[in-house]
């Protein structure tokens, strides 16, 4: 795997893509694809719909590249976003088409820890997320990020922690006041 | 600072969209929202800001291999190019669109067939009294399909599925042939869904003399094969057969 340029390089080469300059949109790619996909992966089980959301990731980077600025994001985050938006609309166009849920597995749950080779460079912002998750109670924690890693909808969550779907629903919104209460402070 | 009911329940909304936990039809619905709702904007940029750094935290994994190709086409050819009238353009074009063709086909190998190909001498046909002879049999677009092995000593061949399997059409069957060479016709091997393992009986002497040259076809035909002892359906899949490394 080749190590990611540098952010002001992505930045610089995303506003080239922005003004359709292909040389860059393909260093863009090469830099940034492996990650990509990694996120779509996790969240689209399925080899196919992966490489689809991928491609369509790209396309609306390619589209939206002029609309990307350096105050909302990093130029990873912008297109990671993009990716798992693409993920998670593609594993709910698919549960919804065949009506039917697989069966959560168990790598599922088992592949909730961050990779550690990135955590090793993990930055302040991650180890304070980690740290107010961990506050949460481990079952809430591991819904959390069942939805957020692996693209989980409440249904999901409901057959896997056997409690109806609202309850999952309230369990949700309760966790998430509660980081964002850790996170941003208390008022 | 008081909150209203209303900014909770957007910023709840806003929280479980970033998380990913709506259906298809709220997602749809905050995306239609997002544009015309600043709050509802503000919301979901700031649980967005939230949540990135657990990206940070996901293994990369190798992209596939063709997906850029596939993204580069739908981006379109750039428009200074395909508009260009002059000589100098049109040759630029025809050179780009041969070189894209190129690629395309070098990248469309899925990696066992790559992976194979390296492992592949090419080099003159030898008698090889207990070798192997491969061939990468490729659809019209250059993807991989099937991978034969020739045996010499099970004198046997093997057909192997390495890409997606051909779209059955229902009633019809795969034969597989042997051209080129010395043959003054294709010669029919068998069909693909009766036997993984076809003996090479028919496929002539195996030396130089009789595999220098040689590739292999499939065809579609009616269930059974073809009536004629000719390939009568399209040629689906064809590859040169090569001696294996290690020959």
């Amino acid at each position: 795997m080749s190590k990611p340029r540098p952010l002001q390089d992505l930045a610089a080469l995303l506003r080239r893509a922005g003004d359709e300059d292909r040389a860059a949109f393909d260093a863009l790619y090469e830099c940034t694809a492996a990650k990509l996909f990694g996120v779509i992966c996790r969240i689209c089980d399925n080899r196919e719909l992966a490489k689809e959301a991928l491609q369509e990731s790209y396309l609306t980077i390619w589209r939206n590249a002029k609309l990307y600025d350096v105050e909302i994001a990093s130029p990873i985050a912008w297109m990671a976003r993009i990716a798992r938006n693409q993920a998670i609309d593609a594993r709910r166009r698919r549960s919804e088409q065949i009506s039917a849920r697989s069966e959560p597995s168990d790598e599922d749950v088992m592949s909730l820890e961050p990779d550690p080779e990135a955590a090793l460079g993990q930055s302040e912002a991650l180890r304070r997320l980690t740290m107010c998750l961990d506050a949460l109670p481990a079952d809430r924690r591991d819904m959390v990020l069942l939805a957020y890693y692996n693209g989980w909808s409440r249904e999901e969550l409901s057959d896997r922690f056997v409690q109806p779907v609202n309850t999952v629903k309230t369990i949700l919104r309760r966790s998430l006041a509660l980081l964002r209460e850790c996170l941003d402070g208390k008022n | 600072m008081a909150k209203t009911e209303q900014d909770r329940e957007s910023d709840s909304l806003a929280a479980e969209y970033v998380l990913g936990t709506l259906n298809a039809a709220e997602r749809a619905d905050i995306e239609r929202r997002r544009g015309r709702d600043p709050e509802l904007a503000r919301a979901i940029a700031a649980w967005e800001l939230r949540l990135d750094p657990l990206l940070a935290s996901v293994a990369a994994v190798a992209p596939p291999p063709g997906a850029l190709n596939a993204i580069k086409q739908k981006i379109g050819a750039p428009p200074d190019l395909a508009a260009g009238k002059s000589a100098d353009r049109a040759e630029i074009v025809r050179l780009e669109s041969r070189l894209r063709n190129w690629q395309r086909a070098a990248i469309g190998l899925t990696a066992l067939a790559a992976w194979l190909i390296a492992f592949v001498a090419f080099r003159e046909m030898k008698p090889v009294p207990d070798g192997r002879f491969i061939a990468i049999l490729e659809s019209k677009d250059r993807s991989p399909a099937f991978l034969a092995t020739v045996s010499v000593a099970q004198k046997a061949i093997t057909i192997m599925r390495v890409g997606d399997p051909p779209t059955g059409a229902a009633g019809h069957s795969h034969e597989l042939w042997a051209v080129g060479g010395d043959r003054a016709a294709p010669r029919s091997l068998g069909l693909l869904n009766t036997a993984s393992q076809i003996p090479t009986d028919r496929l002539g002497p195996l030396d130089a003399a009789g595999l220098g040259g040689t590739s292999f076809a499939i065809s579609l035909e009616p269930e059974g094969g073809s009536p004629t002892g000719q390939p009568t359906g399209p040629i689906l899949f064809t590859g040169k057969l090569m001696p294996a490394a290690g020959n």
